[in-house]
Parts: structure tokens; sequence; C-alpha cells
């Protein structure tokens, strides 16, 4: 039996009048890619900032490995595991690539007060340049931030999230505003990510990238989540059709 | 460059250690004085560049923490002479200056836990409104002068044979503690805690994203700045001997933060150079003109819109070709 990595009851939060996440339950288990679709305004983004700490919620639990998150910050939600990258790129602009993944390298080491430390400095460069290699953005590393091209800052944007070595990734439209032949390296490289005690969830308005990424597949419309199901069950739901394929 | 740069240094050290000598030597012991006020003011700066500078904290109320540490010292001095009897009173320099950095450091941590919640404007006014409220509060201690401020019977004593009453003895006292105070602001800057103040900076939010309690380390430095602008005012009330309440005022902290603009809040050096230009033409411009201050204000709104990285951001427009790769500074700035 795969371990039950998020447990989601009840969740709700309003804006006013406009209930953002209606009363969401969702489950995520262990090692699986679980994609969130639906049309603009849906609640995708919300609920995905209630899950990392950004947004509290209104109403309901968030349970992450067994243990409850639901008034956690999102500092603290991050140092357990569960870790979000934006929709709209935020990296830090001004610095290099290496010191944008040293910031993140020297969060997860809890280093940040280790002022004497030595190995430190050699720990810190062997992880960065190492993750770096993953992202494919190890020749940049003494680029500026604001300087790489807009694909390579998308590939920051992940690294950022994945150098703290989380157990839940929260994937806000890592594609978004990439080109057409831009879009196979991102799909096989969040493929690659997908192992032993790594998550995903996904929100992706790329139906093609979804199909093949995704284990489990959560269509949100109106804040409610109106089906869950694999692949095959989406593409042949006449609900999810009516509701959001448009077909 | 390299070695041009350890040559600009070794004659930065020489001018600061010759000073007193030179100034003796041309008949002008008044400029030791006068520099060891720049120093001070100096360190004052640097530590409120700190917060500009590394953490884009505009505060609006550092002159707080500056007078705190000159009335610490100053009471501790008066409890000792003339004492009101609310505490024990103490001249030496290694008790009373401690406790003056570490008061200020307290009322930082107290003013920064709330001031800290805002951001922007909301900043700027609440840091005001705490320093103007430290300022009435001392201004009405009347045990302790009230707005007639404390006279001080002496400076705090040394030890060790140095005679602090000497005002080049004081004056080397003051620049080897503001040297030190920049080495550790240095070693703090390049140090880890330094690339989380460069996050903070750039993203905050994406900092907490990626597991920072950023308010923690935001209040640490607050701190740190705050004991560090203590210092600075326990200098400044033992070369008056005098702390006065005006040290709290507004117009202190508004002093400070243009010393910051002048200089130029992104260089490490910024506060140092603002207040050196901020104190000699202070020094110099009413020699020329009654309307002096109508002259400074024209200088800062010309460093604002011209260098807005301050005089600190300041290049040479044409590079001296060196051999090598390095060519004119046209080439190298866009690549």
């Amino acid at each position: 039996m795969a371990e039950q990595v998020l447990a989601v009851r009840g969740l709700v939060k309003r804006f006013g009048g406009l209930m953002a996440t209606d009363h969401v339950d969702f489950d995520i288990t262990d090692s699986q890619i679980h994609a969130l679709i639906g049309p603009n305004g849906a609640g995708k983004t919300t609920f995905i900032s209630q899950l990392a700490g950004g947004l509290l919620s209104d109403k309901g639990s968030i349970s992450f490995y067994g243990t409850d998150i639901t008034r956690l910050s999102m500092a603290e939600r991050a140092d357990m595991g569960l870790v979000r990258s934006y929709q709209i790129t935020s990296i830090f602009r001004n610095l290099s690539v290496f010191e944008n993944l040293a910031i993140s390298v020297q969060s997860r080491l809890k280093a940040s007060f280790r002022f004497f430390d030595k190995a430190l400095v050699e720990e810190l460069r062997e992880e960065v340049v190492s993750v770096a290699h993953r992202i494919q953005l190890a020749d940049e590393l003494h680029t500026q931030a604001c300087h790489l091209s807009y694909g390579q800052q998308r590939q920051l944007e992940i690294g950022l999230a994945l150098a703290l070595r989380p157990r839940l990734l929260l994937l806000d439209e890592p594609m978004a505003g990439l080109s057409p032949n831009q879009v196979p390296w991102f799909v096989d490289f969040i493929k690659s990510l997908k192992g032993k005690n790594l998550s995903i969830l996904l929100i992706e308005h790329d139906m093609d990238a979804v199909f093949r990424l995704s284990d489990r597949i959560s269509v949100f419309v109106a804040g409610k989540r109106i089906f869950n199901g694999s692949p095959d069950e989406v593409k042949s739901s006449a609900e999810v059709k009516r509701a959001y394929l448009g077909e | 460059m390299k070695s041009h740069s350890h040559i600009a240094w070794a004659l930065l050290a020489v001018l600061l250690i010759a000073f007193p000598a030179m100034a003796q030597a041309f008949g002008g012991s008044f400029y030791v004085g006068f520099a060891t006020r720049v120093l001070i003011l100096a360190l004052a700066a640097t530590s409120l560049r700190l917060l500009v500078g590394e953490l884009a904290l505009v505060s609006f109320g550092h002159a707080a923490f500056f007078g705190t540490g000159a009335f610490v010292v100053a009471i501790l001095s008066k409890e000792l002479t003339a004492p009101v009897g609310l505490l024990p009173g103490t001249d030496s320099a290694w008790i009373a200056w401690p406790i003056a950095v570490m008061v200020s450091a307290l009322l930082a941590v107290v003013i920064g836990m709330i001031s800290l919640r805002t951001k922007g404007a909301y900043f700027i006014m609440i840091t005001l409104a705490f320093a103007q409220m430290t300022f009435y509060l001392f201004e009405s201690l009347k045990m302790y002068g009230g707005d007639e401020g404390i006279n001080m019977a002496h400076r705090s004593r040394l030890g060790f044979g140095l005679d602090t009453g000497d005002n080049v003895t004081f004056y080397y006292v003051v620049l080897a503690t503001v040297v030190l105070v920049n080495l550790l602001f240095r070693f703090l800057i390049r140090s880890p805690l330094g690339r989380v103040m460069k996050g903070i900076k750039e993203n905050e939010t994406r900092m907490q994203a990626l597991g920072y309690r950023t308010y923690r380390y935001k209040l640490m430095v607050f701190a740190i700045a705050g004991a560090a602008a203590g210092l600075s005012g326990a200098l400044l009330a033992n070369q008056n001997s005098y702390a006065s309440p005006s040290l709290f005022s507004w117009l202190q902290s508004g002093n400070l933060l243009i010393m910051v603009i002048l200089g130029g809040s992104v260089n490490f050096w910024g506060g140092a150079v603002g207040a050196i230009v901020f104190c000699v033409l202070e020094e110099v411009l009413p020699h020329l003109t009654r309307f002096w201050q109508i002259a400074m204000g024209v200088l800062v709104i010309l460093v604002v819109m011209r260098v807005p990285e301050g005089l600190t951001g300041l290049r040479w427009r044409v590079r001296v070709p060196q051999v090598g790769q390095r060519r004119s500074s046209s080439e190298v700035g866009n690549g």
C-alpha cells in the first residue's frame, strides 16, 4: 500500500462573496504525479497557495505525511518538504544562478548561521553544481538570473524548489509561456523527477503534457473538484468534456 | 586592479592613523575633534545603510538607537557623580558601552517586532513614530535633565593608561571601534547570513517559500543595526561629555538617511562616505553663505536625480586602457 502524502479535507477559501475553494477533498499517494486541470478562474492556483501556506484556509484541514499543517507558515511547510514553484517566475533576478541555487541549498542545510564552517563552502558548491546540472544550467552558474532566456528562467524556477529536496513538489504551470519546441524537454524533465519519496502536484494547461505525465488527474471548476480519475477515465468522461474540454 | 586597491587601502589607513599628527602640525587641533565626530556619524550611517542597502528597510527612526546609546552612557555617568539613585552608576567604558549597546539592541528588538510587520511607506512612518516616542520620553525625564539633557563630568574611563579625556587618544579609540564594527559588518555580509539578506531584499515571498522565516532574520539585522547605532551614540555622548534629547529627534534620523542617500545604499562604504561628505559640507558651506542649507538640499536632489546609487556609485567615465583583455568601459559594460 502506497503511503499517504497529502490528505485534504473540506478545504475552503473565500474572497468576499467568491468561493475560490469550495469544500475540496484531495489525496496524493507516494511517488505520484497528480495533475490539476480546469478552466481559468477555477481556483487551481488558490488551492496550491493554500497547500503551500501562502494563503491560510478559512475552513478544512491539510495533513502532510500524517502531520496537520493547516495552520503552519509557508516557511515551516517548506522545511517539511512541501515546496511550491510559481506560475509567474519568482527568482532572485539580480543574483547569479549560483547564488540563486545557493540560497535554496543553504536553507535545506540550515546553514545560515554556520559562520566559521569552511567545509560548508565546498558542500554548498557541490550541491549547487549538481542541481544546476539537473536543470541544465551548469554553464550559466555565473550569469545574472535576469540575463537568462525565458526558458532558462523557468528551469531555474523549478531548480530553486528542487534544491530543497522536496517530498511533495507543487508545480504551478511550469511550462507557462514556453515555446512549443521547449515543451518536450520540460515534460521529460518533470517525468524524470518523479521517484521514490517525491510526488508532484502539477497545474498545467497543455493537455498533451498532462496526459503524458500524470498518474491521476483532478478537474476543478468554480472552486469545486468535479472529477478525479486516471488519464483514461478523464478522457472518456462525459462530465469532464461538458465542463472543461468543451466538446 | 587588486594591487591598486591595496595601495588605496594602505593610503587610507596611513591617512586615518596620521591624521591627528598632521592636524597638529598644521596648527588645527580643532580638526581632531571634527574628524572624531565624522567617524562617529560614519558608524551610525553605516549601521543604517545595513538596513537600507542590504534589506531595503528604510528606517526613519534610527535616531532612537543613537540617542539611547548616548543616554545610557550619560545616565550611568550621572548616577556615579550626582546620583538620582535609580541605578548604580559607572564611568567605565568597559561596562557602560556594552550596556549602551545592549539596551539599544533591546529597544531595536521591541521596535522591530512591531514595525517589521509593515512594509514600504508604513514602515517608514511607524519607525518615525517610535523614534518620536523615545524623543518625548527622554525629554520628559526630569531627573535626567529633561530637555536640557545630561552633562557628563568626564569621558568614560578605559584604563590601561589611556586618557580618553585627551582628544587625540579618544580619536584613536573611536577609530579602532569604528574599524572593528566595519570588519564585523563586512564579515556578516559575506557570510551565509549575508546571502539570506540579499535574498530577502530581492524577493521576500520566495524566501519564505524556500523555508526562510524572513521576519526573524529581518528582526535580527534590525537589532544588530540598532546596537551599532547605540554604540555610535555612546561614543558621541563621550566626545561631547553631554547627551541631549535632540539626538532622538527626527532631524537626526533624517540626517542619517541623507548621509546614506548621498553616499549610496548599495555600496558597503556608502554610509561612511555620505557621513564624511555631509559633515564636511555642514562645516564648509556656512562659511560661504548664510543659506547653506539650500546648497545642501540642491546637492542631495542632484545626487538623487543624477546618481541614484549615490556618490559611491560614481564610476570613472574613461578607464585607463590596460594591457590584456580589459579595454574601454563601454565595451565591458554592454556585454
